[in-house]
């Protein structure tokens, strides 16, 4: 680990990948320093000694976080454990070798002397990147190299990756505007029509004021009067019944006038609640699909680890499920809400202009219900992020068995995948059962204020007409408005609980959308033009959290050889071969495909040049023909067949009863892996690619199948360049070279016959495969490997 | 493969047990070949293939064209007679049933009734068209489904 002669800022993220900086001149790296820190430094620092390396262990001995401080300078290593400790100082003769090492998250400096240990530091490895710096440094210093000089290594220009945010829960809200806004003259042309619709609605109230007052009680009192004045001549009476009944004829007009108005009014307030309905109907609908066709392109360009560390429910659940409900609070509740506080206002100011003390007596329970809300708030959004994740795990169980649902039937675990299953759908109900608690709480006990509400304005109400202030008209029509002004408030506190669930979605699913393209795009862009497929993997490491996964690999490959990745499992030779498809990026070293560095290609042009077959080949739902054809659509069918032929699929295809129309299921059920194998082998050969990738391509089938498969492969790798990885060493017979990985690292390289007889570790391996072919009785090296050489001693078969 | 002046040689006829006789334009005679359609709902009349009785491919035929006429009158009546896809024309009604739906339709060869073991098993087919596959892996095809009756349509679209 020594011996890596790498050290880049970027080893702390590795994931967003590599950090623009170069080395610099020593002397800037006191400047690169935060400022308390430089003055301590220089504090330690002797007149004429000149800093090169500063690294801040986060642990003590004990490994209980500390504040230490470990600074190599040309002269002397010096360090202190935690800012109070005293200061040790080695003179560098006394300093043999620094080593830094990391596992599972823990890292340790190693100073070693030349027959004892000076001293370990501990740190977390997120300080990882610091040590290796620092002993990096160390090294060049013992080694008489330059500052930077030999090491400063070729920059690419990609950008730094953005760490994933993580977005205020009330603030994510409010990023969804985005989404609405591309909708915004239909969101606004809903809201006029819900407020139109609104305003229609408050008509028929204030009908009742000049009805009662106007009409109603003045003929009312006409009559007492007449029935009640004693002692009237009959003429007289006669008379007065007369222009009575000429009062109620107008009176009558005036309620049929009255009541047309009314009658106008809910019409009108019925049309435009239909139109507001459809329009916001149309436009939820839309965002709807919008909101899930962002997320799932941005999915699609998520790096395979994100793949690796999500469970598939739970995505499922968040594009599905989570993206509904922010669509229907968009669209829904968001306009009625906005719709709903104009109306109160609006009734307020009417209300306060008919009479500003009842207004006050109406609005005496507002505060209650505002601090009821405010309240409520955290805990509900709370109880419904819960609800949602219980959910999503209910989801993932659901992903889980069903495609697996093979080894559950052989496993006889039926009735535990039922007890799973009910276990999350109980953490469903106890989730929810919390949540529907607090809001089923909060609404009635709004109602209940609306009805105090109401109390108080009668009381009032009635207090007022006695004292003469107000007419009972004016308290009709009062009382009529205040019903729909609490049930607008009402209906706003039912709000509350969408909204808050709204919340709760819109950041499950900006977890997604904040996350960072898995390898970013290049700045500058290189076409990749046509790839002859030259790689050369140039000091490649690569950490997969706080493992080491490669390890310093070099290796260069001309266009046109096949290389067989060999070594153990876990020895890294996949993730070898995600660097070269760029389904990670390097944490060091760079990998480049006919001497362009490939960070610098755009991803998808790239990729167009690589064709992978997998251990495990996945067929999507579709016919055979696109299937075949998926890494070029426009394929005509010529070039399907040709590519099937090659692939020794066409005839197995003409069996079946579609041919190539032929519907293949989610993993292509009815195909036998053979079959599946060489039709995701006529996929990439379709593509013609210039590189080959073939990860353990043999390796999921018997025998039989396999040489069937390698005849296809063989026409595969004719001509391209090829990377293959297989623990079935007889794959491999056709290789050009064969590279022997272990952790990570290259141990050995060469021919067949020439590992063989060097009795290295692919002697060790082949011996031992051979052993086991030779006991199951299946092994076939003699007929598939290519004789050891005459000249060679390696007579091993 | 498809040489057009090799092709109009190429012979196809019956010997007397009623099996598919090919002489190859190479002069090669195969007896009992089947004519198998590679894409037989996107391209049915072009990428014939004739096989032997094992499933190996003797030729294939990008299109029909070139064949003389008799030969490619006898090879499409071959391949008429070896494949069953009734055309349903209409479907009178569908009787629920748990998973599995009894399916009662008029097709072009005559009324019948089978089981559809679930909506999977209904595809659309171009356009306008579906496939429906039933229990039994028979196919029935629908050439268009707007020439279909209401009802049919309305039936129809509880499974598209």
């Amino acid at each position: 680990m020594l011996d890596r002669t790498s050290s880049t800022a970027a080893k702390n993220l590795p994931r967003w990948g590599q950090k623009q900086r170069t080395l610099t001149e020593f002397d800037t790296t006191c400047n690169q320093l935060s400022e308390p820190l430089r003055g301590i430094v220089q504090a330690l620092l002797t007149p004429g000694e000149s800093l090169r390396a500063v690294f801040q262990p986060d642990l003590d001995g004990r490994l209980k976080y500390s504040d230490g401080l470990v600074v190599l300078t040309d002269r002397r290593l010096l360090a202190r454990e935690s800012p109070d400790a005293k200061l040790v100082a080695w003179p560098l003769a006394q300093v043999e070798r620094l080593l830094a090492r990391d596992r599972g998250g823990l890292g340790t400096l190693e100073a070693l002397g030349t027959n004892t240990r000076l001293h370990c530091w501990y740190h977390t490895v997120s300080r990882a990147g610091a040590a290796r710096d620092l002993a990096d440094a160390f090294q060049r210093l013992a080694t008489g190299q330059g500052p930077g000089g030999a090491n400063a290594r070729e920059e690419v220009l990609v950008p730094e990756g953005e760490k994933p945010a993580t977005p205020a829960n009330v603030r994510s809200i409010f990023r969804l505007f985005r989404f609405a806004r591309a909708h915004i003259a239909a969101l606004v042309l809903g809201l006029l029509l819900t407020l139109g619709s609104t305003a229609a609605g408050l008509v028929p109230p204030y009908l009742t004021w000049p009805l009662v007052d106007k009409v109603l009680e003045p003929y009312q009192d006409h009559v007492k009067q007449v029935r009640a004045t004693p002692g009237m001549s009959d003429r007289e009476h006669a008379a007065r019944m007369r222009s009575l009944e000429q009062e109620g004829q107008v009176g009558l007009h005036r309620v049929g006038f009255y009541l047309l108005a009314f009658a106008a009014a809910s019409l009108l307030a019925w049309a435009f609640g239909w139109a507001q309905g459809w329009v916001l109907a149309r436009v939820s609908e839309r965002i709807s699909a919008d909101l899930r066709d962002t997320t799932y392109a941005h999915l699609q360009k998520l790096s395979l680890e994100f793949f690796g560390t999500k469970r598939t429910g739970d995505l499922v659940a968040r594009i599905s499920s989570d993206t509904d409900r922010i669509c229907s609070f968009l669209s829904d509740t968001l306009v009625d809400f906005i719709a709903d506080v104009l109306m109160i206002m609006g009734t307020a100011v009417v209300l306060i202009s008919i009479d500003p003390i009842l207004a006050a007596a109406t609005l005496c329970t507002f505060p209650i219900i505002a601090w009821l809300t405010v309240h409520l708030r955290d805990r509900l959004t709370h109880g419904f992020l819960h609800g949602s994740r219980a959910w999503a795990e209910m989801t993932s169980i659901l992903a889980d068995t069903v495609p697996g649902i093979r080894v559950v039937k052989a496993f006889a675990q039926e009735k535990r995948e039922v007890e799973r299953f009910k276990a999350s759908n109980r953490r469903i109900i106890a989730a929810n059962d919390r949540v529907n608690k607090l809001w089923t709480f909060f609404w009635p006990a709004v109602a209940l204020l609306t009805q105090i509400g109401l109390l108080v304005v009668w009381a009032i109400g009635a207090w007022e007409v006695f004292s003469g202030r107000i007419t009972v008209g004016v308290l009709v029509a009062f009382l009529a408005y205040i019903g729909r002004f609490y049930a607008r408030l009402e209906s706003m506190s039912r709000m509350l609980s969408s909204t808050q669930r709204a919340a709760a979605s819109s950041q499950r699913l900006f977890e997604i959308l904040d996350r960072p393209p898995g390898v970013p795009e290049p700045v500058h862009p290189t076409d990749p033009g046509k790839v002859r497929g030259g790689i050369e993997l140039r000091d490649v490491s690569f950490r997969f959290g706080s493992r080491q996964v490669i390890d310093g690999v070099s290796v260069e490959v001309k266009p046109g050889e096949m290389i067989g990745l060999v070594g153990t499992t876990g020895a890294g030779k996949s993730t070898l071969v995600n660097l070269v498809c760029r389904f990670y990026d390097v944490s060091e070293g760079a990998v480049l495909v006919d001497g362009t560095d490939i960070r610098s290609f755009p991803i998808s042009e790239y990729r167009r040049h690589i064709g992978i077959v997998l251990q495990d080949p996945f067929l999507f739902w579709g016919t055979i023909a696109e299937n075949i054809a998926y890494g070029k659509p426009e394929a005509a069918r010529a070039e399907i067949v040709a590519a099937a032929r090659a692939a020794r699929a066409h005839e197995f295809i003409l069996q079946l009863s579609d041919g190539y129309d032929s519907m293949v299921g989610e993993r292509g059920h009815t195909l036998s892996g053979g079959e599946r194998q060489r039709i995701s082998i006529a996929r990439a050969l379709l593509i013609n690619p210039s590189i080959l990738i073939l990860d353990e391509a043999t390796s999921s089938v018997d025998t039989q199948t396999e040489r069937e498969i390698q005849e296809a492969l063989d026409n595969l790798v004719r001509g391209r360049t090829t990377i293959a990885i297989a623990h079935r060493l007889s794959t491999l017979h056709k290789a050009d070279r064969l590279v022997v990985l272990e952790h990570g690292r290259i141990v050995e390289m060469g021919q067949h016959a020439d590992l063989l007889s060097a009795g290295g570790r692919y002697a060790q391996l082949y011996q031992a495969q051979m052993l086991l072919g030779q006991a199951r009785g299946s092994f076939e090296a003699p007929r598939e490997l290519p004789p050891p050489r005459p000249d060679r001693s390696g007579g091993v078969v | 493969m498809n040489d057009k002046a090799s092709v109009a040689s190429l012979r196809l006829y019956y010997d007397a047990f009623g099996h598919l006789v090919l002489v190859t334009p190479d002069g090669q005679t195969t007896t009992d070949v089947v004519p198998v359609r590679a894409f037989p709902f996107s391209t049915p009349d072009q990428w014939i293939s004739l096989c032997d009785q094992s499933g190996r491919e003797i030729l294939c035929l990008t299109d029909l064209d070139g064949l003389a006429p008799e030969t490619r009158t006898l090879l499409q009546a071959e391949l008429a007679q070896r494949e069953f896809i009734p055309h349903i024309l209409r479907i009178l009604r569908v009787v629920e049933g748990g998973g599995s739906d009894q399916w009662f339709v008029t097709t072009d060869r005559g009324d019948d009734s089978f089981e559809l073991p679930g909506e999977d098993n209904i595809r659309r087919m171009g356009d306008d068209g579906a496939l429906i596959i039933d229990a039994h892996g028979i196919r029935y095809r629908i050439a268009s489904v707007q020439k279909l009756d209401a009802l049919s349509r309305r039936i129809l679209r509880q499974y598209l």
